[in-house]
């Protein structure tokens, strides 16, 4: 994984970002902030793909799929809705 | 007239006078005590070659208690699993997911300390609503960071 790959992922899922000592990003649903996760600013730093993927609660080839565009936003709240980080809609 | 002075001999100190049955130093001496021979002792350690092993788990561990914000007291040290990816070290606290990295451990202590402040304090936000496994990130939190008065 690299800082791209990172960037890609965040905008595809809409996620809110913040700049401090770190890029952080937020993913928000339904007014509910229900992951998160981070990298070093600067473009050739290096990115833990399985600490991110862990904050992401995906697999690596889930991840692959979030950049690589296999595997879609709404797949991606389903399958946090059925991992049980989001909360089954009523 | 010049006098000779015969040079006092040097006399080694008796240890088995030092210790006796009415005490140190009482003069009165008493025969040494044969202590029954003892078994020979097993190894304490044992050596592990680690030359040429894969292993999944971490190199080893650490306790992290640098919290580099005023505003907040560490009640416990947080234990981080170092480990090394190329030519990075990444420390990472798993029960709440949370990481930093750096060229060395001192810059990767450096960049959790950062990452953990920083999440504290989003999650402790005002009007933040947080789902199920930020709130248990945050007990988790609040279990061992607190605010200063």
């Amino acid at each position: 994984m690299n800082a791209r790959e990172f960037d890609t992922v965040v905008k595809k899922l809409g996620m809110e970002t913040s700049d401090t000592k770190h890029h952080h990003a937020w993913l928000v649903h339904n007014g509910v902030t229900v992951v998160r996760t981070k990298r070093s600013h600067g473009k050739a730093k290096f990115v833990p793909e399985r600490q991110i993927c862990k904050q992401l609660h995906v697999d690596a080839t889930q991840f692959t799929g979030l950049y690589s565009c296999s595997f879609s936003k709404d797949e991606y709240i389903t399958h946090l809705i059925a991992k049980g980080i989001i909360s089954k809609p009523t | 007239m010049a006098t000779t002075i015969e040079p006092t001999p040097v006399i080694p100190p008796s240890y088995r006078g030092e210790v006796t049955a009415a005490g140190v130093g009482s003069g009165v001496l008493v025969s040494p005590v044969i202590l029954p021979p003892t078994p020979p002792m097993e190894p304490q350690f044992r050596l592990f070659n680690l030359v040429g092993t894969e292993s999944a788990r971490p190199e080893r561990e650490i306790s992290f208690g640098a919290l580099q914000d005023p505003s907040l007291r560490l009640l416990k040290p947080i234990p981080l699993e170092v480990s090394v990816e190329g030519t990075d070290v990444i420390l990472t606290w798993a029960e709440v997911d949370e990481f930093g990295c750096g060229d060395n451990t001192s810059a990767a202590i450096d960049d959790f300390a950062q990452s953990i402040r920083e999440l504290y304090h989003h999650l402790h936000s005002e009007g933040v609503q947080l789902g199920s496994d930020l709130l248990r990130v945050r007990g988790i939190l609040d279990q061992y960071i607190v605010r200063r008065g």
